[in-house]
């Protein structure tokens, strides 16, 4: 049977800096089907949906609405061909109303421009009632609500917008599964009424439920179609997860025989993650891999004291950690390098220099704490020219360098005070190839000299080049400890989607 | 009217009225001529001038601005204002000078705040300076006096006992109400406040609604400065010094969040009522006036730190529903 298009991507090409995020994307999407669009971290999925959205604009490639070209400058000229999308982090105004919410920016209006509260709470508690929320929690302040609830209203203004497509970035990844339930419900009746929808997910199984057809994304470029009756969750997997990696970088170390530097068990903290156990000897590089929300980068900041120890222990070098506080992990040689430059990492309105000697200025001082600046300069200039740092200067802004140099930065300031425990979170995410390589290098070297690594990353090729062993994660729980020889890319994937091996 | 899907004031501004109450007992008690008419009259009548550029406070506030410039805004078209009655102008066209030069003033801060990307708080820094000096110019260092009482009318005719300028202030928050809850323009104030990247996504012009929400209360400032006029008779060389201490005071105590986004024209009034029963009443009991601002700013750290107390309870709660 054939429909009509609807959507129709041509030689879609986007980059950002030197990074290609799409490349050369088609894809088409019918009149009232479900398209799903599958992939790993990084395969360009929420790229290719902003694009559709307006909020970003394509390098290259066009777009067709039924058949006629258009280019969008704002998410508002898509809203106005009738495509809305709901973002995985719900988009919302925390302190107004679900009322207000739900129609903030497109008002409906009086004929003398006022506001019609009455009428717009009839709409809205008619769209509520689709997702079976009762039109009571109009009235309350978002910020009241849980995040499941947050999402299940975005959606139901995005269908009750009568929209003609509906993009879903990973909805379910903060719903219940009751409320998941009710969503595959909610999917199937506005297929029916001509409304085409967007479905990007990684749980294989409701893929494969509300799916009328698959596409594979992998490194920014359509691989595959699938067909959802005919295609298994082996098939689906092996499609995503089908691309070379080189492993040769990897140099094995003789760190097997010791004991291990941080033992970790039964750490819990609430409906973060629940009951995760490891331990990572030194010179050992343990890769830690799961999705967004599987509370990888939660068990990370509990190590390294940000968030309490709520259940289970951390013992460090035969020591039970009580009370772990930041700065007690940093007086112990525990260090970590977020995973956002740009907030958690840089002081931004600072030179390199500044940047980089923050961490270590008490080793810099003269007596009574008085800075010797000489002696920072110095110090500083060795670490830019032993770790290639690229700068003009050491007192160029932060800012100026490109991303791979501030990480760089930001990872070589700690090892001034020669760490025990390298805490990385997501080292090389939108950091070109050369730096990432160099990065990768940088990382073994240190395991060579005895540092213990976490190595807390969304790229599968970069955890399996570098790790010694891989903890999985799904959704807060630990789902497997693979080491070298029985790690495989389809392995990992299976075990962070939280399907049994 | 009250339906309950129309937005409405939060829990907060309940608790502003709440300590007026408790502080008109208090003065009660303890001042002798607190509780008489004549006070209670003069109060009112005090409150008309920071009560009008509350409101145009309240809205910059929300919309996650600030605005320092208020007393120099002020000052600058109080001389105009003076200079105009000399001339023998028609009151009427005098007014509205008074409403247009004040607003071009908060139209230039707005403008500076949104087109320069600047901080609302190191703009109008710098305009309140500008502005005083402006003044000090103006007035070439005295007095501005011997007006012609042109506008005395507004505090000396009284409708039902009450001064001119209390009804003034009674339709000037019904307006602000209406447009605070009925008109989208109130709405997206409170949107650009709360997140002004989701408002953008929402099609929101955000510079619009910096520069709007400074226009109208320069604006608002225009007006206070005829009925400041007409208390005073003259115009001081320190005229509006101590405005923006007290009106940003006003609002924090009234509730609404110093971060933007949350606020009301209710609790503001509350907040308005709230620092001149206090500066009345300290007044009358003797205190030296010199207490007045530490005593103010005392309580605008307290008002924060209430407000911070309770967003961490609302964030607590939060969390446990993840």
């Amino acid at each position: 049977m054939e429909t009509e298009e609807l959507l129709g991507l041509s030689n879609i090409t986007k980059t950002f800096g030197g990074v290609t995020a799409l490349e050369d994307v088609s894809l088409s999407v019918k009149k009232g089907e479900v398209l799903s669009v599958v992939g790993e971290n990084g395969a360009g999925k929420s790229t290719l949906m902003k694009i559709i959205a307006g909020v970003i604009q394509p390098n290259k490639g066009e777009l067709l609405i039924n058949g006629e070209r258009v280019a969008f400058h704002s998410a508002k000229d898509a809203a106005g061909k009738g495509i809305s999308i709901v973002y995985q982090e719900p988009n919302l105004f925390s302190e107004q109303t679900v009322l207000e919410n739900m129609y903030m920016g497109e008002e409906i209006k009086s004929k003398l421009g006022n506001i019609a509260w009455e009428r717009m709470y009839k709409e809205a508690s008619a769209a509520l009632k689709m997702v079976d929320l009762s039109p009571d929690i109009l009235n309350r302040h978002m910020e009241e609500l849980s995040i499941g609830t947050q999402q299940l209203i975005l959606i139901a203004k995005g269908i009750y917008k009568k929209s003609q497509l509906l993009i879903l970035d990973e909805p379910t990844s903060i719903l219940s599964q009751a409320e998941s339930e009710k969503l595959f419900e909610l999917i199937d009746q506005v297929k029916a009424k001509g409304v085409s929808i967007l479905y990007i997910s990684h749980r294989i199984p409701e893929i494969l439920r509300i799916s009328d057809d698959i596409v594979v994304l992998r490194d920014g470029k359509v691989t595959e179609y699938l067909d959802p009756k005919t295609a298994s969750e082996g098939k689906i997997i092996s499609a995503m997860s089908g691309r070379e990696i080189n492993l040769n970088i990897y140099r094995p170390r003789n760190y097997a025989d010791k004991e291990p530097l941080i033992k970790v068990s039964h750490l819990g903290n609430k409906k973060l993650f629940q009951n995760i156990s490891f331990h990572v000897k030194p010179g050992e590089i343990l890769g830690v891999y799961g999705l967004i929300g599987s509370g990888r980068s939660e068990v990370a900041r509990t190590i390294f004291g940000e968030l309490p120890i709520e259940e289970g222990q951390i013992e460090f070098e035969r020591n039970h950690l009580q009370h772990h506080q930041m700065n007690d992990a940093v007086k112990k040689g525990i260090y970590y390098v977020p995973e956002d430059r740009g907030t958690q990492g840089n002081f931004s309105s600072h030179s390199v220099k500044w940047n980089l000697s923050a961490v270590f200025l008490p080793l810099l001082s003269h007596r009574f704490g008085i800075l010797n600046k000489s002696k920072e300069r110095q110090v500083v200039q060795e670490n830019i020219k032993k770790y290639s740092i690229k700068t003009h200067s050491q007192e160029s802004l932060i800012t100026s360098l490109s991303g791979g140099s501030q990480q760089k930065v930001l990872l070589t300031r700690w090892l001034v005070h020669q760490p025990k425990l390298l805490i990385l979170d997501e080292p090389t995410r939108g950091i070109d190839m050369r730096t990432k390589t160099e990065i990768h290098e940088l990382v073994l070297s240190l395991a060579e000299k005895g540092v213990s690594v976490i190595l807390i990353s969304s790229e599968l090729p970069e955890v399996m080049r570098l790790s010694d062993n891989i903890l999985v994660m799904h959704k807060g729980e630990k789902t497997g400890l693979l080491s070298r020889d029985e790690m495989t890319e389809e392995k990992i994937l299976r075990l962070a989607l939280g399907l049994a091996s | 009217m009250f339906k309950s899907y129309v937005p409405k004031p939060g829990r907060r501004e309940y608790f502003t009225i709440l300590l007026v109450g408790v502080e008109i007992i208090f003065f009660s008690l303890f001042a002798d001529n607190f509780l008489t008419a004549s006070n209670l009259t003069q109060i009112i009548q005090n409150s008309a001038e920071l009560a009008i550029i509350c409101i145009g406070m309240t809205l910059v506030i929300i919309a996650g601005g600030i605005d320092l410039s208020v007393g120099s805004i002020l000052g600058v078209v109080a001389v105009i204002v003076g200079n105009a009655i000399l001339l023998g102008l028609n009151p009427i066209l005098i007014v509205f000078i008074a409403i247009l030069s004040g607003l071009v003033l908060g139209f230039v801060n707005g403008a500076i705040v949104a087109w320069l990307r600047i901080p609302a708080i190191i703009v109008t820094l710098a305009t309140m300076n500008i502005g005083k000096a402006l003044v000090f110019m103006l007035l070439g260092g005295a007095w501005l006096t011997g007006l012609p009482p042109v506008f005395n009318g507004l505090t000396t005719y009284k409708i039902l006992g009450l001064p001119v300028v209390f009804y003034i202030v009674l339709f000037m928050y019904a307006v602000f109400y209406y447009i605070f809850t009925y008109r989208p323009f109130g709405r997206h104030v409170y949107a650009v406040g709360t997140n002004p990247e989701s408002a953008k996504l929402a099609g929101i012009n955000h510079k619009m609604i910096q520069i709007a929400t400074h226009s109208i209360l320069g604006g608002l400032v225009g007006i206070a400065a005829v009925m400041y006029i007409a208390r005073m008779g003259s115009v001081e060389m320190t005229v509006g010094h101590d405005l923006p201490l007290q009106v940003i005071a006003a609002v924090i105590i009234g509730g609404t969040a110093i971060t933007g986004g949350r606020g009301s024209l209710v609790g503001t009034l509350a907040g308005v009522f709230f620092i001149t029963i206090m500066k009345n009443g300290i007044v009358i009991m003797g205190i030296p006036s010199l207490w007045e601002n530490s005593i103010i700013g005392t309580l605008i750290l307290l008002s924060l730190t209430f407000d911070i107390v309770m967003q961490k309870r609302v964030e607590k709660k939060k969390l446990m529903t993840v």
